[in-house]
């Protein structure tokens, strides 16, 4: 007899026939995080390489995100290195309201960068880009930057306005080194 | 196996795989086939299992027969907005620890039904600190970019091991056509990856060039069939508007289960069918580039809806 048409909640029962009887207990659940076992069948990858689940042991780790504010709805900040080369855009996922079925709303987000972000540059209140300091860190340009993506970045933004004298150095340095001043 | 509030023959599933642990091919069979018939539904019973695979619930060892659910995960995914994506086992317990972690003005919880898999499970986090605080808060791994970790790992099919096997009965045997991608009756004995029937089972082999027969796993057989085929089988979507990247397979190929996994957890979500193609959400460039190197196939870019 499939219990499970029953819908019975969690409690204890006695199945009764005749003479004969069973007590039984319906549970929510046993195991705290998984039965025993867990873990055990595991996928031998690339050289010394195993996977269970989504965990991959034996390869390279991966690179940590940071913590961003989120840009505005269908516009994008830039996160910038110190080298030209080094820009990352960070949008919303716009597309994961529709898919949820309700609107999302960010303050902030995650920004994946493959250097260290040194400016986050994000549209202030007047529209134009405002960079703010994230790490103090002098440019590395050994060639002309100029006419980079890097550099055209860095000639569109201002700094913001409450930035701080090591701040205000630094991006004099970063204008410099991307051609916009001698 | 109580019944889990209105859930999905998928939800039924993970939550007995979660509770038992490990077992045989076998008992999960039986299982699947057991919540499939509970809710009505009509695929085999192995692509349930097939799908809490691929979502990374659960390890399956076509070799020896058996499986495991894996620990329970909480993966920080590129792309997402800082929506974890919660993975593996998930029994009643852990539900419930994943509602108290996410009982946060810092944390939404939520979840996408997509039945007859199980629901993706999320949590949007206001910082990087707190999706590492609500999987330690749950007692669950946490896991950064998994995509990248399962695509270092992924193995190109031409270094699957494969084994010597003996000549199968090739009376209804079926040779998969790399022109058609369809499975023939009509193979004519030659070279190339066969569909055999095994104690009721599909099995693979491979005949080579030599006229030896080889045990191999359907999708490095069929891809390594595809090698020299120049119309694309996979291709590649930037975002547009509304619309994540997206990775895309022909629906009628089997990817090696990593390549698979590291595809549904870039959106936790299982892929979307449309036309001949499956389609893969928020997949990045990078991963799809080295998953479609793994599958010694071109990654070709396309701008298609």
């Amino acid at each position: 007899m499939p219990l499970w048409k029953l819908k019975l909640e969690p409690d204890r029962y006695e199945i009764r026939h005749g003479d004969s009887a069973v007590a039984l207990q319906i549970v929510d659940g046993i195991a705290e995080a998984a039965g025993p076992g867990a873990g055990s069948v595991r996928h031998r990858g690339r050289g010394q390489a195993l996977v269970v689940g989504t965990v991959s042991s034996g390869v390279t780790g991966a690179r940590r995100p940071v913590t961003v504010p989120a840009p505005a709805p269908g516009d994008s900040l830039v996160l910038l290195g110190c080298r030209p080369g080094e820009q990352h855009v960070v949008a919303r996922p716009s597309w994961l309201s529709p898919l949820v079925g309700f609107d999302l709303s960010w303050k902030k987000i995650d920004a994946w960068p493959e250097f260290e972000a040194v400016w986050l540059v994000m549209r202030g209140v007047r529209g134009r880009y405002e960079a703010s300091l994230l790490r103090a860190a002098e440019p590395d340009v050994s060639d002309d930057a100029h006419g980079t993506q890097w550099a055209r970045v860095i000639a569109v933004s201002k700094l913001r306005d409450w930035e701080g004298e090591t701040a205000r150095d630094l991006w004099n340095q970063y204008r410099v080194a991307a051609g916009v001043e001698s | 196996m109580t019944n889990n509030r209105g859930g999905s023959a998928g939800d039924d599933l993970l939550r007995w795989v979660s509770e038992a642990g490990a077992g045989s091919w076998e008992r999960l069979r039986d299982a699947c086939a057991y919540v499939a018939q509970k809710h009505g539904n009509e695929r085999r019973p192995w692509t349930l299992a097939s799908d809490l695979s691929a979502l990374g619930h659960l390890d399956i060892d076509w070799r020896t027969r058996s499986w495991s659910v894996s620990p329970p995960a909480i993966n920080l995914v590129p792309g997402l907005g800082l929506c974890v994506v919660l993975t593996g086992s998930r029994p009643f317990y852990v539900d419930r620890r994943f509602e108290e972690a996410t009982d946060d003005l810092d944390v939404f919880p939520f979840e996408v039904p997509q039945a007859p898999s199980p629901a993706a499970k999320y949590a949007k986090c206001a910082s990087v600190e707190v999706a590492e605080r609500v999987a330690a808060g749950m007692g669950a791994l946490f896991v950064v970019d998994p995509a990248t970790g399962l695509t270092d790992a992924l193995r190109p099919v031409d270094e699957e091991p494969i084994d010597a096997a003996p000549q199968p009965l090739l009376e209804e045997a079926r040779r998969f056509d790399a022109v058609t991608l369809r499975w023939d009756l009509d193979h004519g004995r030659r070279a190339g990856l066969y569909r055999i029937d095994l104690h009721g089972r599909p099995a693979h082999r491979r005949l080579d060039q030599y006229g030896c027969w080889w045990a191999i796993d359907l999708s490095a057989g069929q891809f390594l069939t595809l090698r020299d085929r120049d119309e694309p089988v996979v291709r590649w979507r930037p975002s547009k508007g509304d619309s994540p990247a997206r990775f895309d397979v022909r629906r009628e190929l089997s990817l090696p289960v990593l390549a698979e996994r590291a595809l549904t957890v870039s959106s936790g979500l299982v892929p979307h069918v449309d036309g001949a193609w499956r389609q893969y959400g928020n997949v990045r460039r990078e991963i799809a580039e080295r998953i479609a190197a793994a599958l010694l196939q071109p990654l070709r870019t396309t701008w298609e809806d």
